[in-house]
């Protein structure tokens, strides 16, 4: 990713030092929430310290420190997860901690008390995510094991019920803006349907396009801000977290059939720097195991 | 109308600049620049179009300005109050504490020593941009709909001066000591010994609607 940050416009010195600056406030305000009595005041500690964190480990990834990266997304996980957002699970992904994104999805995917109720009330969006980890994770091996006697689990059975009334009141919201890009509720629906169902190349790439051409639509409009896109000061990030959980948990999927995603990124119409930037993370992520030639920016 | 704390962050001034702040006021860039403006030239210089642009395209080179960028001719100074800012991959408000947005700004992003002034503006809720002693709420997107990315560092905007006695005091922050306190993931401090207290500052509490017994 380094040798990319130049023609990006990025300074590694001051990528390096926000990355330090964004690391220490977070941990900071996560400390403090941890010390703090009143539960709104800790509530906003919480959201402002795992905020921090969210853009340190962003900041890592520019700077290759993949170390650093996982281990900051973990922490805002576990903030995220105290603050009863399944988002956590995205950023568990980041941080490469299946198992305990495992345990907090069994926590969060259970039937209410009253069956009558929406489950999703209130937090319908976060679904969208709880909803593509379970997709995910089915096909790489992690199968989530509903027999471990977790809560409102009786029987097998209740998780396909859980994962059509789920579907079915995301549907219902099926416009709703979703992340930091605000991509609709029903794209996260479609590509997690597609993951269960229909793993096939071409089903894949196709649902993972919306995700994609947001992401580069962002990029562009994020580098005509140059000042701010320079100084990362933009809510946006180059290396975006809510769509490189997309893309890693779509990798794994694709990987497990000997499938590069990496590869696959070159058949998008997108620009150059979009790829590449996409390209880079999976490869600090991944490694350079499917062989692909890096693609550097070419405009 | 609210009486509002804000903050505003100058990096690479000494301790006498500082005071020199306390005593005559935080100038806009235009005053700084030339040393005054007449009072016929401050209602063309105060509208929206330069309002934006000093929110927007703050070092652009300007064409009203014989293309030089539009921060040398800027009558609007920037400070903060902080912000809440809609957080939809978790459906959460954070809440951005002003001191932090200022520091940055105070360290040019921990590079420099510098300054925090702690001031009061007056501001009433709505768009006032004509009028020299209201400040303007950038940050509210209930007064400025506009889309601007930078909208989550808080903005509350003041005009041609803040007057000393709206400016309580001012903490020197060492970039440094900031920066080893983050990276020891601490909060930085600011060094009380070096806070510079300004004695022409009028507490708001003064205008404030309680109006206490005789005595």
């Amino acid at each position: 990713m380094k040798e990319l940050l130049a023609d990006l416009g990025f300074d590694l010195e001051l990528v390096g030092r926000a990355c330090t600056i964004q690391r220490g406030i977070g941990s900071a305000y996560l400390k403090m929430a941890s010390e703090e009595g009143s539960s709104s005041r800790r509530h906003d500690y919480l959201e402002f310290g795992a905020s921090c964190l969210r853009k340190a480990a962003s900041h890592a990834i520019l700077i290759d420190d993949q170390s650093l990266s996982q281990s900051l997304f973990n922490r805002c996980a576990e903030a995220y997860a105290q603050l009863n957002r399944p988002y956590a699970l995205m950023m568990w992904v980041l941080g490469k901690s299946q198992d305990s994104a495992g345990r907090y999805f069994r926590e969060i995917w259970h039937l209410p008390d009253d069956r009558e109720r929406p489950i999703l009330a209130g937090l319908r969006e976060q679904y969208s995510y709880s909803l593509l980890f379970l997709s995910a994770s089915e096909h790489i091996g992690d199968k989530i094991d509903f027999n471990e006697a977790q809560i409102g689990f009786r029987e097998p059975s209740q998780e396909d019920y859980v994962r059509q009334r789920v579907e079915s009141e995301l549907e219902a919201a099926a416009a709703s803006p979703t992340g930091l890009l605000g991509i609709p509720v029903i794209h996260y629906v479609n590509l997690a349907r597609t993951l269960r169902d229909d793993r096939t190349e071409g089903a894949i790439l196709e649902n993972l396009f919306p995700f994609i051409a947001t992401y580069d639509l962002a990029v562009r409009t994020a580098k005509a801000k140059s000042e701010h896109w320079r100084a990362l000061r933009l809510p946006f990030h180059p290396v975006e977290p809510d769509i490189l959980a997309v893309v890693s948990l779509v990798n794994d999927v694709l990987s497990s059939q000997d499938i590069s995603l990496s590869k696959l990124l070159n058949d998008y119409p997108i620009a150059s720097d979009s790829r590449a930037i996409l390209q880079a993370a999976l490869r600090a992520r991944y490694g350079d195991s499917d062989n692909s030639p890096p693609v550097f920016r070419t405009a | 109308m609210i009486i509002q704390q804000t903050l505003k962050g100058i990096s690479g001034i000494d301790a006498a600049a500082a005071r020199k702040l306390l005593a005559e006021g935080i100038p806009c860039n235009l005053v700084q620049r030339r040393g005054f403006i007449s009072f016929a030239e401050i209602p063309s210089r105060l509208s929206l179009r330069n309002l934006d642009w000093h929110q927007n395209q703050y070092n652009t080179p300007d064409p009203l300005e014989g293309n030089e960028p539009f921060s040398w001719h800027t009558p609007f100074i920037s400070t903060t109050a902080g912000t809440v800012e809609r957080f939809i991959s978790t459906s959460t408000n954070v809440t951005t504490p002003a001191w932090i947005e200022a520091l940055d700004f105070a360290t040019s992003s921990f590079t420099a020593d510098g300054y925090i002034f702690y001031c009061y503006l007056w501001v009433v809720g709505r768009q006032t941009v004509k009028h020299q002693a209201l400040s303007e709420e950038l940050r509210e997107l209930n007064v400025y709909t506009g889309f601007s990315p930078v909208q989550p560092e808080g903005e509350i905007t003041a005009k041609v001066i803040i007057p000393p006695v709206q400016i309580e005091r001012a903490e020197f922050w060492s970039a440094s000591d900031a920066f080893d306190a983050v990276k020891n993931e601490l909060l930085p401090a600011a060094d009380p010994v070096q806070t510079i207290v300004n004695p022409l500052f009028v507490d708001p509490a003064y205008y404030n609607n309680v109006r206490l017994a005789l005595a």
